[in-house]
C-alpha cells in the first residue's frame, strides 16, 4: 500500500491505543486503594478535615462525572494538578523530562557505540574468542540489575575514589547555564559556558554507562545477526569476486542493508531506557520523568501518576510509530 | 479422514518434532554458551531446592549481637543490620526467585497463550480488539506499569506477582497468536473441521499442543527479564514485605550502609547478575539454535 | 596525552577551588522531596515549617527558656486575656515592616489567621482547636484598630492559645501583597508556594525555590531585630543520605541534615577535625498502637502483654543507635505536668502468663502496617521478632504514609507503628490525641472510647490553675499507662552532621521539630 495510507493507518490506530491507555490509567489511580488526601494532610490532621479537603478537591464525585471530567482536560492538554506540588502536572512534566531526555539520549549513543561495535566484532569473527567475549559482555549487560550496577559504580566512583560526582546533573557552585531547551549538555554550548559543560558531562557518565549498558545486548545481537545474514548473500559474494578490499565490503555493502533491524531496535531501546531510567534516576538523584513517576506513586499523587505514566506511553507509543515509519520508508515490504 | 485418523495424524505430527528434538540437543552441546547458561540455571534451581540444607543460618532470625560484621570464616557473606547472615538469606532468597518465576510463568503463560491463539485462530474483529488490547499494555514500560499495578493491588510478594504476570502475558500473546495463524491454515485442521470437529476441540487438541513448545521457548528467555523486574519491584519496596528474602529487596536494604558495610548490597546484586545471565544465555543459546540461518 | 592530562588536573583544580562555602552564607544538603510548599497557611512538613518559621513571623514566637519551650512576645509587644480565658487582645509593636518595606498592622494579621481557617488545609484544624473557623471568624478575629487584633477563643489554658499562634500556621502574610497576586480567589496560595518576597516579616527571605534542586533564602534588611548574622542561606536537596554525609565531610556543604543513625553513630565514634555531630531531643515520639475493636486487642491484658513483649532497649540502641531516649509516657520530657514513668521492661514469662489469660495461650495472627522508612522498616522487624517470642505471628505490611495513614483514620488497621509529632508545646497537644477519643484523633482512630481519660484530658485543656492543672495531668498518666492501647517506645534524639566553621547550631535546633531558629547560626 501507498506510503501515505500506511502512515494514516497507524497513526489511527495510535490515537486509538492511547484512548485506551488514558482509559487505563484513569481506571489504575482510581482503583488505588488509598489516599492521597491524607497524603498532603500527614498524620496529624483529623478525620473531619481530610474528609473536608476530599469533597473540596472534587474528589468524591461519581466516578463517571471524574472520568468526563478527565478526558476532557485530556483533550484540553491539561492533565491536572500534582496533589502534592500544587501546580499543573505538565508543568511539572515540562521541568522534568529534559533530564530523563537528555539521559536517554546520552545512554543510548552509548549504546550504539558499544553495541555495534561489538555486533560487528562478534560477527566478523565468529565462534572465535572475540565473538563469545563480546556475546558475553553485552549479555551481562542486560542481565545485571541497574540499580545494583548504579550502586556499585557510585560506591567505587564517588565513596571511594572521588573521581565522579554522586548525584544530580550540576555541582553546588556552578552557574546553570541559560535554560534554552533544558538540556543542559546542549544549554551549556548553547550559552557558551564551559563550566556548566564539564560539570553536566562529568554528572552524566555514570547514569550513561549504566543505563547505556543495560541496553547494549539487543544493539549487539541485531548488529551481529543482520551482519552475519548480509555478509552471506549474493551481492557480497559478487563484491568479493570482484575484488574490492574485505573491509570495503563489511563497512559498505554488509553495514548500510544490515541498518533496517539495527534502526528497529534503536527506536526500541530508546523507549526502553524510559523504564530504566526510573532506576537510574532514583540512584543518582537524577531530577527527571522516572523519578518523578517513582515519588509520584510512593505517595499515591494520582494527577501527577496518570499524567507522567500517560506522557511516558505516548512518547513510547510516538517513537514505535516513528520506527515503523522509518522501516516502511526503508522497505516497502513493510507497508502491510 | 475420519476422527481417529485425524488423532492419529496428530500423533504422527509430532514425530519429525521428535526428530527435531535430537538435532536440537546435538546442536546445544555444540554451542558453549548455552551450555554455560544451562549450568548456571540448574545451578540455581539446586541451590533454591537445598536452601535449606545449605543455609548455616536462620534467614529471618534477629540477631542483634552479630550485626553489621563483615564477611568472615563465620559468616561468609557477613551479616546485615540485625545480625542476620546474608548468605542464608541469598540461598533463601533463591527460593523466592523460583516461586516468583514459576508463578510468573504460569500465570502469564496461561493468559497469554489462551489470548493469543484465540486471537489468532478466530481472526478478525476479535483478533482487531484483543491486538488492540494487547498494545495498550505494551505502550507502558514494563517496570511503571508493573508499579502502578503493584500500586493497585497493594504490597506484597503475592501482588507483585501478579502485577508482573498481567505485563507480560502481552509477549506471550503475541506469539501464541503468531503461532495460531500459522497453524489455522494447515490442511490436518481444514480437515478436522471438515469432520465437525468444534472449534474448541480443534483449538485445545490441534493448535493448543502446536504452541506450547515456542512459548516455553519464549517464556525461558523472558525469565531473565521476569527476574529482573522482580527485583527491581523488590529494591523499591514494592515486592516482598520483611522480613521475607527477596534478592532486589535486600540490595534495597543495604543502600544506607553501602559506604562501610558494602556486602549486604553486593552479594544479592551479584546473585542477580549471575542467574540473569545464566537465563539470557541459555535463551540466546536457544535463539540460536532456533535460527534457521545459523543453524548449520 | 599530555593535553588531557592538564586539563584533568585544571578540572580537579577547579573543584576543589569551589569545596569551601562562603563566610555569610549556609549550605545545607537535605532531602526536601517532600516539601509540599512554604504557604504558611498550608506548610506542614517538619524542615519544611522551620523555614516558613524563618519567613514568616507571628505574635508569639516559641522560644526555648531554661530549657521549657515557651511563647515569648515577637510582632506582639505584650497582651491581655480576660479571667475566663476566652477574650485576647494582642497589641502590635509600632513600626513593623515586611520584607519589601510595606507596613505590618493589624489588618494583615486579621487577613492572616483568617486565611488559614478558609484555606482549610493541615493548620487549619489547630485553630479549630481554639474554637475559631470560617463560619464564625468575623466575629472571632477581627482588629481593634491599626495595632490591636482581638481574638475570641473557647476558655482554654492561656498557654496553648499562645503556643498554636505562633508560626509557622501563624506566620503573619502581606494582605496586599497577597490579594495583589491572588488567581483564581485562592488566595495567594499558588503564590506562596515557593516564594515569600515582600510577604512575610521574619527575619529570612525566600528568594527562590526549584524544585528538586535548591531553596535560597536572604536576609531580611526590615526585619525587627536586625538582620541575622547569616546573609544567606541554601538549602541543596539532596535525597540520598550517604552523599549528603560525603558532601559534609568535604566541605562542600556545612549541615547534612538527614543523616542515617548509622552515619550519626559513626560521627559520635570518630570525632573527625572538620565536622561534628550535633543532637537535640526532638519533639515527638515514636509508638506501636492497638486497635481495641479487633480480636484479641479487645481485652486489655492482651494490650499489657504486649507491652512486656517489647525489646525496648534494641530498639533504641540497635535501631535507632542510640539515639532516642526511654520515655514510655505520652508526656515528652520536659514538659509541664511531665512525671517520669517507665515501668515497662521486656519480661516475656509475665508477658506470655498474660496472654495465657487472656485466652490465648498459643497466640495469634496479627498484621503489622508501618510506613516504608529504613527506621520503621527496622522497627517492624524487631517488634515482629519480640512478639514472635511470645508466640504471636505478625505479619509486617509497609505502606506509603498516605495509604496507611488512610487505613489508620478509617480504624482499619490491627497494629501500627506510627509517630506524633507536636504541634505546639503545651501537655493538651499530647494529652488531647492520645487519650481523648471525642477529638477523633489517635485515641478514636485506635477505638479507645475511654471516658475516663477523655475527661480528664478535657478538664486539664481547661483549667487555668497550673497547680491544679499539674494534678489532672498526673492522674491522666498514671491512668494511661497502663489502660490505653499505645506502647510509646521512644522520644527521637534529632542529629545533623555540621562544619566545625558553623557555629551556634546547637542552640539553633533546641525545641526541634517544633522550632528552629536560623537566626541563632553564624559561621567563623
Amino acid at each position: 500500500m501507498k506510503l501515505a495510507t500506511f502512515i494514516a493507518k497507524r497513526l489511527f490506530l495510535m490515537l486509538l491505543v492511547l484512548f485506551g491507555v488514558s482509559v487505563l490509567v484513569f481506571v489504575i489511580s482510581k482503583v488505588i486503594p488509598a489516599d492521597p488526601v491524607g497524603a498532603i494532610l500527614g498524620g496529624n490532621a483529623p478525620v473531619e478535615l481530610v474528609e473536608d479537603l476530599r469533597r473540596r478537591l472534587g474528589l468524591d464525585k461519581p466516578l463517571i462525572n471524574q472520568f468526563f471530567d478527565y478526558m476532557s482536560g485530556l483533550v484540553k492538554g491539561d492533565l491536572g494538578k500534582s496533589l502534592k506540588t500544587n501546580r499543573p502536572v505538565v508543568k511539572d512534566i515540562a521541568e522534568f523530562f529534559p533530564a530523563t531526555l537528555e539521559l536517554a539520549i546520552s545512554a543510548t549513543l552509548f549504546s550504539i557505540v558499544l553495541g555495534i561495535l561489538l555486533g560487528i566484532f562478534s560477527a566478523v569473527y565468529r565462534n572465535r574468542f572475540i565473538d563469545h567475549f563480546s556475546r558475553v559482555f553485552s549479555i551481562l549487560g542486560v542481565s545485571m540489575p541497574v540499580f545494583w550496577t548504579g550502586l556499585l559504580l557510585l560506591l567505587l566512583f564517588y565513596f571511594r575514589l572521588g573521581w565522579l560526582p554522586g548525584g544530580g546533573r550540576l555541582s553546588l557552585f556552578t552557574t546553570p547555564p541559560t535554560k534554552y531547551t533544558g538540556l543542559l549538555v546542549l544549554d551549556s554550548l548553547l550559552s557558551w559556558n564551559m563550566e556548566a559543560l564539564k560539570d553536566a558531562l562529568a554528572h552524566l557518565v555514570l547514569p550513561t554507562i549504566v543505563l547505556g549498558y543495560s541496553s547494549t545486548a539487543s544493539i549487539a545481537r541485531i548488529t551481529r545477526a543482520s551482519m552475519l545474514d548480509v555478509l552471506r548473500q549474493d551481492f557480497i559474494r559478487t563484491a568479493k569476486a570482484k575484488g574490492i578490499g574485505r573491509r570495503l565490503v563489511i563497512y559498505r555493502h554488509a553495514l548500510r542493508n544490515a541498518l533496517i533491524p539495527i534502526v528497529t531496535i534503536i527506536g526500541l531501546t530508546f523507549g526502553g531506557l524510559l523504564e530504566g531510567a526510573v532506576l537510574t534516576e532514583t540512584i543518582f538523584s537524577w531530577p527527571g520523568l522516572g523519578r518523578y513517576i517513582v515519588n509520584a506513586l510512593l505517595v499515591l499523587d494520582y494527577p501527577a501518576i496518570m499524567g507522567g505514566t500517560l506522557f511516558v506511553a505516548v512518547i513510547y507509543s510516538l517513537v514505535n510509530l516513528v520506527v515503523d515509519i522509518i522501516y516502511a520508508v526503508l522497505d516497502p515490504r513493510m507497508r502491510i | 479422514m475420519d476422527s481417529t485418523q485425524v488423532e492419529k495424524s496428530t500423533i504422527s505430527r509430532w514425530k519429525p518434532v521428535i526428530e527435531d528434538w535430537k538435532h536440537t540437543f546435538y546442536l546445544w552441546r555444540r554451542t558453549k554458551l548455552a551450555m554455560v547458561g544451562t549450568f548456571i540455571v540448574a545451578g540455581f534451581l539446586l541451590m533454591a531446592l537445598l536452601a535449606p540444607l545449605l543455609a548455616p543460618y536462620d534467614p529471618i532470625k534477629v540477631d542483634l549481637v552479630n550485626r553489621l560484621k563483615p564477611p568472615s570464616k563465620q559468616f561468609l557473606f557477613g551479616t546485615d543490620q540485625f545480625g542476620r547472615d546474608i548468605l542464608s538469606r541469598v540461598l533463601y532468597g533463591a527460593r523466592v526467585e523460583v516461586w516468583i518465576i514459576f508463578l510468573v510463568t504460569v500465570i502469564s503463560g496461561t493468559i497469554g497463550t489462551a489470548i493469543g491463539i484465540v486471537a489468532g485462530y478466530f481472526g478478525g474483529w476479535i483478533d482487531e480488539i484483543l491486538m488492540r488490547i494487547t498494545d495498550i499494555f505494551l505502550a507502558f514500560p514494563r517496570l511503571i506499569l508493573a508499579m502502578a499495578l503493584s500500586a493497585v493491588l497493594g504490597r506484597g510478594l503475592t501482588n507483585a506477582i501478579i502485577a508482573i504476570s498481567l505485563v507480560e502475558w502481552t509477549v506471550i500473546a503475541r506469539l501464541a497468536r503468531a503461532e495460531a495463524m500459522r497453524v489455522k491454515s494447515q490442511p490436518f485442521i481444514e480437515a478436522a473441521k471438515a469432520v465437525g470437529a468444534s472449534d474448541l476441540r480443534i483449538l485445545v487438541l490441534h493448535v493448543l499442543p502446536m504452541c506450547v513448545s515456542p512459548v516455553l521457548v519464549q517464556l525461558t528467555m523472558r525469565m531473565g527479564t521476569i527476574i529482573l523486574t522482580a527485583a527491581g519491584l523488590g529494591f523499591l519496596g514494592l515486592g516482598a514485605q520483611p522480613p521475607t528474602p527477596e534478592w532486589g529487596a535486600i540490595v534495597s536494604d543495604g543502600r544506607s550502609y553501602l559506604i562501610n558495610h558494602w556486602w549486604i548490597s553486593t552479594f544479592p546484586g551479584l546473585f542477580i547478575a549471575v542467574v540473569v545471565l545464566g537465563f539470557n544465555l541459555l535463551g540466546d543459546g536457544i535463539r540460536d539454535i532456533l535460527d534457521p540461518r545459523l543453524r548449520r | 596525552m599530555r593535553k588531557a592530562a592538564v586539563l584533568l588536573l585544571a578540572t580537579l583544580l577547579l573543584l576543589v577551588a569551589f569545596a569551601k562555602t562562603p563566610k555569610d552564607t549556609l549550605v545545607i544538603a537535605a532531602n526536601t522531596e517532600i516539601f509540599i510548599t512554604l504557604d504558611p497557611a498550608v506548610c506542614y512538613e517538619t524542615f519544611a515549617a522551620a523555614v516558613v518559621t524563618a519567613a514568616y513571623s507571628g505574635l508569639t514566637k516559641i522560644e526555648p527558656v531554661n530549657g521549657v519551650l515557651t511563647p515569648v512576645p515577637e510582632l506582639a509587644e505584650r497582651w491581655e486575656v480576660s479571667p475566663d480565658g476566652t477574650v485576647w487582645k494582642f497589641y502590635l509593636r509600632k513600626g513593623l515592616k515586611f520584607s519589601n518595606g510595606d507596613p505590618l498592622t493589624a489588618e494583615d494579621v486579621v487577613f492572616s489567621f483568617r486565611r488559614v481557617l478558609k484555606i482549610r488545609k493541615s493548620p487549619a484544624w489547630l485553630f479549630e482547636e481554639l474554637g475559631l473557623n470560617a463560619q464564625n471568624m468575623e466575629e472571632t478575629i477581627y482588629a481593634e484598630n491599626d495595632h490591636t487584633v482581638v481574638l475570641k477563643t473557647k476558655p482554654l489554658a492561656p498557654n496553648i492559645v499562645l503556643s498554636i499562634i505562633a508560626p509557622p500556621w501563624g506566620g503573619i502574610v502581606n494582605k496586599k501583597l497577597v490579594l495583589a497576586n491572588e488567581v483564581n480567589g485562592d488566595l495567594g496560595e499558588a503564590y506562596l508556594t515557593n516564594k515569600s518576597i515582600g510577604a512575610g516579616a521574619g527575619p529570612y527571605v525566600v528568594t527562590e525555590w526549584k524544585r528538586r534542586e535548591v531553596i535560597t533564602m536572604e536576609a531580611n534588611p526590615y526585619y525587627w531585630r536586625g538582620q541575622p548574622p547569616l546573609k544567606k542561606i541554601i538549602i541543596r536537596d539532596v535525597p540520598e543520605e550517604t552523599t549528603q554525609f560525603l558532601l559534609v565531610q568535604k566541605g562542600d556543604v556545612d549541615v547534612a541534615w538527614n543523616i542515617t543513625t548509622e552515619q550519626a553513630a559513626q560521627l559520635r565514634e570518630a570525632k573527625p577535625s572538620n565536622i561534628r555531630l550535633v543532637t537535640t531531643p526532638e519533639q515527638s515520639n515514636e509508638y506501636i498502637a492497638m486497635n481495641v475493636g479487633w480480636g484479641p486487642f479487645k481485652d486489655e491484658r492482651v494490650r499489657l502483654a504486649i507491652k512486656y513483649a517489647i525489646d525496648y532497649d534494641a530498639i533504641i540502641n540497635s535501631v535507632m543507635r542510640g539515639f532516642a531516649v526511654l520515655n514510655q509516657n505520652f508526656m515528652p520530657i520536659g514538659y509541664f505536668g511531665y512525671i517520669e514513668l517507665n515501668p515497662f521492661k521486656r519480661d516475656i514469662e509475665k508477658a506470655k502468663r498474660l496472654l495465657a489469660e487472656a485466652g490465648y495461650p498459643n497466640g495469634f495472627e496479627v498484621e503489622l502496617i508501618t510506613s516504608t522508612t529504613e527506621i520503621r522498616r527496622n522497627e517492624a522487624v524487631v517488634v515482629q521478632a519480640n512478639l514472635a517470642d511470645i508466640g504471636i505471628k505478625a505479619n509486617i505490611v509497609l505502606m506509603p504514609s498516605g495509604e496507611m495513614y488512610q487505613k489508620y483514620r478509617q480504624q482499619g488497621h490491627q497494629m501500627i507503628i506510627a509517630g506524633w509529632g507536636i504541634d505546639y508545646p503545651d501537655p493538651d497537644a499530647l494529652a488531647k490525641p492520645f487519650a481523648n477519643y471525642r477529638v477523633k484523633q489517635l485515641a478514636w482512630r485506635n477505638m479507645w472510647y475511654d471516658d475516663y481519660a477523655a475527661d480528664l484530658a478535657e478538664r486539664a485543656g481547661i483549667e487555668q490553675d497550673p497547680e491544679k492543672r499539674a494534678q489532672l495531668y498526673k492522674e491522666l498518666q498514671e491512668y494511661w499507662i497502663y489502660k490505653s492501647p499505645f506502647v510509646m517506645l521512644y522520644q527521637p534524639v534529632g542529629f545533623w552532621a555540621v562544619s566545625n566553621d558553623v557555629v551556634g547550631f546547637e542552640k539553633a535546633c533546641e525545641g526541634y521539630t517544633l522550632v528552629f531558629d536560623f537566626t541563632k547560626i553564624s559561621k567563623k
